[in-house]
């Protein structure tokens, strides 16, 4: 905690030009662009040429899609560094590495080896199979963003474009590790990776933006006991919720010769509900912005 | 366009306190529900009754019912496994006056080396089952997909057979689970045992 | 009118297409393959191969029917094992899967039923995991016709080649005294149909069994080049002439029909044997070498007897039958008749080696009818195991027969008004039998001689000279009234003209007499037998509780030794056991025992008993089982649709082993489906490449539901899953399973 620069917000705040909140905004939006067009690049081309990916190439271009989205938000957020001029540090680095070890070391091994939701969840009805993943799944990955961010940045989480700084870094490491060793254990064509890399990053990234609000009010005092807990519980059934479905939309239809997988749709939904996560969190911080704003010019009045 | 940051404080208000507490609270009993939940669907059980022979027998829910075959009484299997489906056989004996839980046990070695696989009895001994006596028998074979047109592996199997004296028959309650997985699944048959009535 | 003949050609060239489809694919070629069998008979510890043959499936649990000279322990295959191999790939040869015992065999028309009781290594087979195999259908083999095309199925060689199929022709039908006009089918093929196919299946444009290919290698081809010698069978260390060696048949061209084979499946589908618990007390006399005497031609058959005698016959000729008496024959003996038409062979008439189905002594016919006889000169030559036993040559192409001639001869005993009265070949005891004959174109003073035997010794001889008031034409009775009556036993007699041959009838006197009828077994009682195999309880002709077996016991008077008698058991008016035997026993006597048993119990249905004695159908009783009337075995349906494929992960895109593909009857939608057996008509697990095979074909138009669950995969499933004629048979599905 000692580490976190102490100068002067206020003389910061006067010297930019662009609002930093903004420009994290951006730079997220700039990772998830990146994302979707690789993930979807490679997803509409297993769709219609599936050969058209040589084998050999296979393993590097997973690597390379799960390699794009914290590449592209460390690139953006230098940049903002650069325009912020303020030296953040490389605490969300830190902040990337800790999420993606503690996923791979505690959150993945209870869940396949402990809790295991894919064993006894999948033939289970819709409403079981939400209650299923909101009470393992999202919980479990979740609670680990919620304690590591909490017990490494809770100070700096009074400040919006810090709080998305460590919030997407701590979803994104979050993210890797689950890709990381999805890939690993599954051996999965490109294809099929490219939709898991994608759903990873979207849905953690949206779940744990959503809890960042909650953490932004708490530490500044703005929220009362229940607003944290609930936002976290909201968070997670809603990270149950678009498992569920995306899992759903992505299993084919049994027919006489057979059934195919929709990728395509899968794809689709975890973009819309990309787009709506992303606006939905966006309003509730620029309503949350706004509220300060109008205090601040109460207070000055 | 920033408001002003409130001094800043090492020491957390009350009402961040508890929110962090009653959060924790929350992922505590989330995660308590989720393994609730998870055990609740795992040890589903459905109720096999049999009027004629006056068993009763809770048996996994979903598992393959199987009532047709000439040498049980009835027999489940877990067909949604990867491998070795997972069963649970019942089956009834007539026995003379003379015959002991032994007798048959010996008599289902015999059996059992006919027809399958490399068959081995690995132990046998005596147990109690209900306050009743019971023989144990546990053995191993080579499981393989009997249809001869496709490739199947063979697998190894582990089985227990538990036979029990009881009102002039003998019950034989047979257990088989591919052996890597025999002590995760021997779950499925204690609580069988437990719940069975004859 | 140019467009409307153009039309109707269009029309009638998609109906002949549609048709062709249609049939095409009712002909599943590939499920007849796969139910084509490669028998192996082996010997010893070793398990050298001492015969080898194929057979065909045709039943789901493992029944296969094959020719019994292959596969029944003899001189010439003295196998102990059956050894059956199964084509998996109908491009690769087949591979060695089960061992078989010997279920049901008539060893007289040379079919055998086998049944798989035991996997390749040895271990006897659990019932309840053994897969329902591929079988065929069988259709009647009295409505195949002539010049109608068939396909013979079957292995031409020994294990190297993958099952064969040849297209092949029906070219006439040979009739025996055994089985009638259609004892064999005659048939030529576009190419020559090897020995080794014998046992295999010939088929109908439908894919319909219709009859079994059968070639029996004779005693001399164990020591030709058809004799293969493959392995070192005495294991001196050296493959030459001091080894066993593997007789293969002649190139076949008969095939015997199907429908001899349905009271053998019959007994085996339901599991029913039939126990003769009543043992012979005498024997016939020791055997001596086979041999044939008495050899004619007569133009055609009346209740198994020639209608006359002659040498020649008119041009235009459409049946001839050759008759001769056996002597000796046992079921292992190979007779063959070749027929020459001035010189040149003729393969359409004649009869390739074939395993003996008469009995040990009396009189047999071979020839056909319906078919023209080009004019010459044919000569029949008989023979036994390789060794020509007797000829006869017959004329065909003279005048119109306006020599004087007797024909027709029927028995019976003459009533008080002077009519012939009884069956006509079979008489009761008593001290008169009358012969009446017809004759034509008799002239006065005319020779003639009638000659009485009995059991084949000459009894009374008379010559005579004919009256002039008799006539040229018309009917004669003449009488056998020896001193003492008629001892029971085999009678014949001969009419001959100027010391020629001219007709023969042979006649049987056993029973007591009823009016004009032989009483010979009496007393038939059906009685119940419980699990420790006491008769229980009274006798009855119904049991609606059912049986776990059943006795039938009867009385018997007045039977020589030797007579042939005939028991026929059927249920629900299908046959399943025929039994014909000479007598054995005393010649009157109580208590003759059979008993009909069944694992499980006898299946409820209405079974009858026939008795026949010289072929007369003396006796026969009806019983009732439980509810009268056969299950319907809704498992054995060999026709519809295979169904097969991959099921595959969709992360890795490769086969996942262990997957659990479920159809669920008609009769229930996913939602009702509650995991039950009873629910499902048919399931299969994935082997090591994902690939699955239902093991019972589906029907056309029936609504099915699939599930496809496995543990860590999103299930599948979906109702109404329903197949056309249209649709690909068998129907591949690739089934892409995604991880949850």
């Amino acid at each position: 905690m000692s580490r976190f620069v102490t100068v002067d917000i206020q003389e910061i705040q006067r010297s930019i030009t662009a609002d930093p909140v903004r420009i994290m905004w951006r730079a997220a939006w700039t990772m998830l662009i990146a994302t979707i067009l690789s993930c979807g690049t490679v997803v509409v081309i297993g769709f219609i040429a599936p050969s058209a990916i040589p084998a050999n190439a296979a393993p590097f271009l997973s690597v390379g899609l799960l390699a794009i989205p914290p590449t592209v938000w460390f690139l953006t957020t230098e940049r903002v560094k650069a325009d912020i001029e303020v030296a953040t540090g490389s605490e969300y680095s830190v902040t990337f590495v800790l999420s993606a070890i503690a996923t791979s070391a505690v959150v993945l091994p209870v869940l396949d080896l402990v809790i295991s939701p894919a064993e006894w969840l999948s033939r289970e009805s819709t409403l079981t199979r939400i209650t299923g993943f909101t009470l393992t799944t999202a919980v479990w990955l979740e609670a680990a963003k919620y304690l590591l961010v909490r017990w490494r940045a809770w100070d700096v989480y009074d400040e919006p474009f810090r709080a998305i700084m460590h919030t997407v870094s701590v979803a994104l490491g979050s993210a890797a590790a689950l890709s990381v060793v999805q890939l690993i254990t599954y051996n999965s064509t490109p294809t099929a990776f490219a939709l898991r890399v994608l759903a990873n990053n979207v849905i953690g990234l949206i779940a744990s933006l959503i809890i960042s609000y909650g953490l932004v009010r708490s530490r500044r005092g703005e929220a009362g006991i229940w607003l944290l807990p609930v936002v976290f519980i909201a968070a997670c059934l809603l990270t149950g919720i678009v498992l569920t479905f995306r899992s759903g939309l992505l299993n084919g239809q049994l027919g006489l010769l057979g059934a195919v997988p929709r990728p395509l749709f899968a794809f689709g939904f975890v973009v819309a509900y990309c787009v709506a996560g992303m606006a939905f969190v966006r309003f509730i911080y620029t309503n949350m912005q706004r509220t300060w704003a109008l205090t601040k010019n109460e207070l000055e009045d | 366009m920033f408001p002003p940051i409130p001094e800043t404080t090492s020491s957390l208000s009350f009402s961040q306190r508890w929110a962090h507490y009653v959060t924790l609270g929350a992922i505590l009993s989330m995660v308590l529900l989720g393994i609730v939940l998870r055990e609740t669907i795992r040890w589903r059980l459905t109720v096999y009754q049999d009027a004629r022979t006056g068993i009763v027998a809770p048996y996994p829910a979903n598992w393959l019912l199987d009532q047709s075959g000439a040498d049980y009484v009835f027999r489940v299997r877990d067909m949604q496994a990867l491998g070795f489906k997972t069963t649970i056989q019942l089956s009834i004996v007539p026995v003379g006056t003379a015959t002991t839980e032994r007798n048959i046990a010996d008599r289902l070695a015999y059996e059992r080396s006919q027809t399958l696989i490399d068959y081995r009895q690995l132990s046998t001994e005596s147990i109690i089952v209900d306050d009743v006596s019971a023989e144990q028998v546990t053995y191993a074979y080579i499981s393989r997909d009997t249809s001869p047109f496709t490739e199947a592996i063979p697998t190894v199997v582990l089985g227990t057979d538990i036979v029990v004296l009881t009102r002039g028959q003998a019950l034989v309650i047979t257990f088989r689970s591919e052996a890597g997985q025999y002590q995760d699944n021997y779950e499925y048959f204690r609580r069988f045992l437990a719940g069975l009535e004859y | 009118m140019m467009l409307r003949c153009l039309l109707v050609v269009i029309a009638l060239a998609a109906g002949v297409s549609g048709i062709s489809a249609q049939t095409a694919e009712l002909f599943n070629l590939e499920r007849i393959q796969q139910a084509t069998v490669f028998i192996a008979q082996v010997e010893g510890t070793r398990l050298n191969t001492r015969c080898v043959g194929s057979g065909v499936l045709v039943r789901p649990d493992g029944v296969i029917l094959t020719n019994a000279h292959h596969t029944v322990p003899s001189a010439t295959c003295p196998g102990d094992t059956l050894i059956i191999s199964i084509t998996l790939d109908p491009t690769q040869p087949p591979v060695p899967k089960y061992r078989a015992e010997i279920a049901q065999v008539d060893a007289g028309l040379d079919l055998a039923l086998l049944r798989i009781t035991r996997e390749f290594d040895g271990r006897s087979i659990d019932p309840t995991t053994f897969p329902q195999l591929p079988f065929v259908d069988q259709a009647p083999s009295s409505d195949v016709q002539l010049d109608q095309t068939v396909t013979f199925v079957g292995y031409t060689d020994l294990g190297n080649v993958p099952v064969r199929s040849i297209r092949g022709t029906v070219r006439g039908f040979i009739a025996e005294a055994i089985g009638g006009e259609r004892s064999w089918i005659k048939t030529s093929s576009v190419e020559p149909v090897s020995g080794i196919m014998t046992g295999g299946g010939v088929y109908n444009e439908a894919g319909q069994l219709i009859g079994i290919p059968t070639s029996a290698p004779t005693a001399a081809q164990l020591a030709d080049a058809n004799c293969l010698r493959l392995e070192d069978m005495n294991g001196d260390g050296v493959v030459n002439s001091a080894d066993a060696c593997i007789p293969i048949g002649d190139d076949i061209s008969v095939v015997r029909p199907s429908d001899f084979a349905r009271p053998l499946i019959r007994s085996a589908s339901f599991d029913l044997t039939v126990r003769d618990l009543t043992q012979a007390v005498r024997s016939e006399a020791a055997a001596e070498r086979p041999r044939v005497a008495r050899v004619f031609a007569a133009p055609s058959v009346v209740n198994d007897v020639p209608s006359t005698v002659v040498a020649s016959l008119p041009a235009g000729t459409t049946s001839l039958y050759l008759f001769f008496d056996y002597f000796n024959m046992t079921p292992e003996a190979v007779y063959e008749v070749r027929v020459t038409v001035d010189g040149i062979p003729n393969t359409t008439f004649s009869l390739p080696p074939v395993r003996w189905s008469g009995g040990r002594n009396g009189m047999w016919y071979i020839g056909s009818s319906g078919q023209p006889y080009p004019n010459g000169n044919y000569e029949y030559r008989i023979f036994i195991d390789g060794v020509a036993a007797a000829s006869y040559t017959v004329t065909v192409g003279g005048p119109l027969p306006t020599a004087p001639a007797f024909s027709n001869v029927v028995f019976g005993i003459l009533n008080p008004d002077g009519q012939l009265a009884g069956s006509g070949y079979v008489l009761p005891t008593g001290s008169i039998a009358t012969a009446r004959f017809i004759y034509s174109n008799m002239q006065p003073d005319l020779p003639w001689t009638v000659v009485w035997y009995y059991n084949n010794t000459q009894l009374v001889q008379t010559n005579d000279l004919w009256r002039l008031e008799l006539g040229a034409n018309g009917t004669q009775s003449i009488s056998l009234q020896p001193q003492g009556g008629l001892p029971i036993g085999e009678y014949r007699v001969e009419l001959y003209i100027s010391n020629i041959l001219s007709a023969t009838g042979d006649f049987t006197i056993a029973g007591s007499q009823q009016a004009a009828l032989p009483v010979i077994f009496s007393s038939v009682e059906f009685q119940r037998v419980d699990a420790a195999g006491e008769t229980t309880g009274q006798p009855g002709t119904s049991f609606p509780d059912g049986a776990v077996s059943l006795q039938v016991q009867f009385n018997w008077q007045q039977i020589a030794l030797g007579t042939l008698w005939r028991v026929e058991w059927l249920v629900d008016d299908a046959t399943f056991f025929v039994q014909e035997q000479p007598w054995l026993l005393a010649e009157s006597g109580q208590g003759y025992r059979l008993r009909l048993v069944s694992r499980g119990g006898i299946p409820d249905g209405t079974y009858t008993i026939r008795l026949y004695v010289a072929g007369l159908l003396v006796e026969s009783r009806t019983v009732t089982v439980g509810i009268g009337q056969l299950r319907i075995d809704r498992f054995a349906v060999p026709t519809g649709v295979t169904l097969r494929g991959r099921i595959i992960d969709y992360e890795t895109q490769t086969g996942i082993e262990g997957v659990t593909f479920v159809l669920i009857s008609t009769d229930f939608s996913v939602a009702d489906f509650r995991w039950e057996q009873s629910q499902i008509f048919a399931l299969a697990v994935t082997d090591r490449n994902g690939n699955f095979q239902i093991d019972r074909p589906l029907q056309y138009d029936a609504p099915y539901s699939v599930l496809v669950s496995a543990v860590g995969y999103l299930p599948l499933s979906v109702d109404g899953f329903s197949l056309t004629p249209e649709d690909p048979n068998p129907l591949e599905m690739l089934i892409t399973l995604v991880r949850d």
